[in-house]
């Protein structure tokens, strides 16, 4: 994982996060906006074969780089939880 | 977030999820799909062809046979110490050598590694007539499925919303919706309209369009999902349920670890 930060101002982010695609970008998204100190969130793909995800992030007040690594963590929360369920239903 | 899993066998699981975001159960969707990495022949050298085949036609065939994964043991060439040129710990060579008259199937490859088999041993792989003959080497490496199809450990991996079909009150009974029903779950039992098995609704509104009085209303639950999917062999169903969740844990962690660095 290649990470670009692009431009960054106190409540702004935009960021390239390279060799990832819409499967993290998209988690990412959903949880990042679950945050009521997040104001927008989009990313961008410009060309599906060549370019790199680009992820911007627009905050209230908070840090927008502590918004993302809160948000990774509670994707990491929330995929455990479904590791945790399947492993106890398929235990059985 | 709550599961009921309906059907669990080896390489098929299909599954109720309850109280879950579309967007991560499009991720774990996604990551089986194109992000847990296989085993799967990526280099061949064939010492002996004589078949109705041309090489390239057996180098393909031979490369879309899944074979059974061993996560721990091997790591994926880019990462390897060895830079990608091929050693021990992101390789497993492989032989097979075969004379007609005989139909040579992904069974005959032998592996190097006891834990690195064709997850199907009935793949048939070329036809050889008397005097024919087939002798090749063959490496497998891990990959994704991104990179090329061959590496996709899971297939057939989708997910619709939960169907919910309320009946109202004012039906009639007419049975016009009934004949409408693509799936035939709608019966009438002692003329009352029935729904026999609500899961395998597709949600295609065919029933409500018939319904004159709007009687009929059916709808996908949010953040409810029937998930279906299949694994190719190289793991069990459930192993890449949980592969599937890994790959995307491993991403967010490297992530947040890259950003903490950044600060």
């Amino acid at each position: 994982m290649n990470i670009k930060i692009i431009e960054k101002t106190d409540n702004e982010i935009r960021m390239e996060i390279g060799g990832e695609s819409h499967t993290l970008l998209n988690t990412l998204k959903s949880t990042l906006l679950d945050d009521p100190g997040v104001e927008l969130v989009t990313y961008d793909i410009k060309h599906p074969n060549i370019s790199e995800p680009v992820l911007y992030v627009r905050t209230n007040d908070v840090d927008p780089i502590t918004a993302i690594k809160e948000a990774s963590q509670r994707l990491v929360e929330v995929y455990e939880e479904f590791k945790t369920v399947i492993i106890k239903e398929t235990d059985k | 977030m709550d599961i009921d899993i309906i059907e669990l066998s080896d390489n098929k699981a299909r599954f109720i999820i309850n109280q879950i975001e579309p967007a991560i159960i499009n991720g774990l969707r996604r990551s089986m799909l194109a992000e847990v990495p296989t085993m799967a022949i990526d280099y061949i050298n064939i010492y002996g062809n004589t078949s109705v085949l041309f090489d390239e036609q057996i180098a393909l065939r031979v490369g879309l046979i899944p074979f059974t994964t061993d996560l721990e043991s091997y790591v994926l060439p880019e990462e390897c110490d060895c830079n990608g040129e091929g050693c021990t710990k992101c390789q497993v060579s492989m032989t097979l050598s075969s004379k007609g008259p005989i139909i040579v199937y992904s069974g005959d490859i032998l592996s190097s590694d006891p834990k690195i088999l064709p997850a199907d041993e009935r793949i048939p792989i070329v036809e050889l007539k008397k005097d024919e003959e087939l002798v090749l080497e063959a490496f497998a490496k891990l990959g994704t499925g991104r990179k090329h199809p061959k590496w996709q450990a899971g297939i057939a991996c989708g997910y619709k919303n939960l169907p919910e079909i309320n009946i109202l009150e004012n039906c009639d009974s007419c049975g016009k919706c009934i004949g409408e029903c693509p799936k035939g779950i709608l019966i009438m039992e002692n003329d009352i309209l029935t729904v026999t098995d609500a899961l395998n609704c597709n949600l295609c509104n065919l029933c409500t369009n018939a319904c004159d009085i709007d009687a009929i209303i059916v709808q996908g639950k949010t953040n409810s999902f029937i998930f279906r999917m299949e694994s190719d062999g190289s793991y069990t169903a459930r192993n890449l349920l949980l592969e599937g969740a890994n790959t995307i844990i491993n991403n967010a962690k490297q992530l947040n670890e890259i950003l903490t660095e950044i600060e």
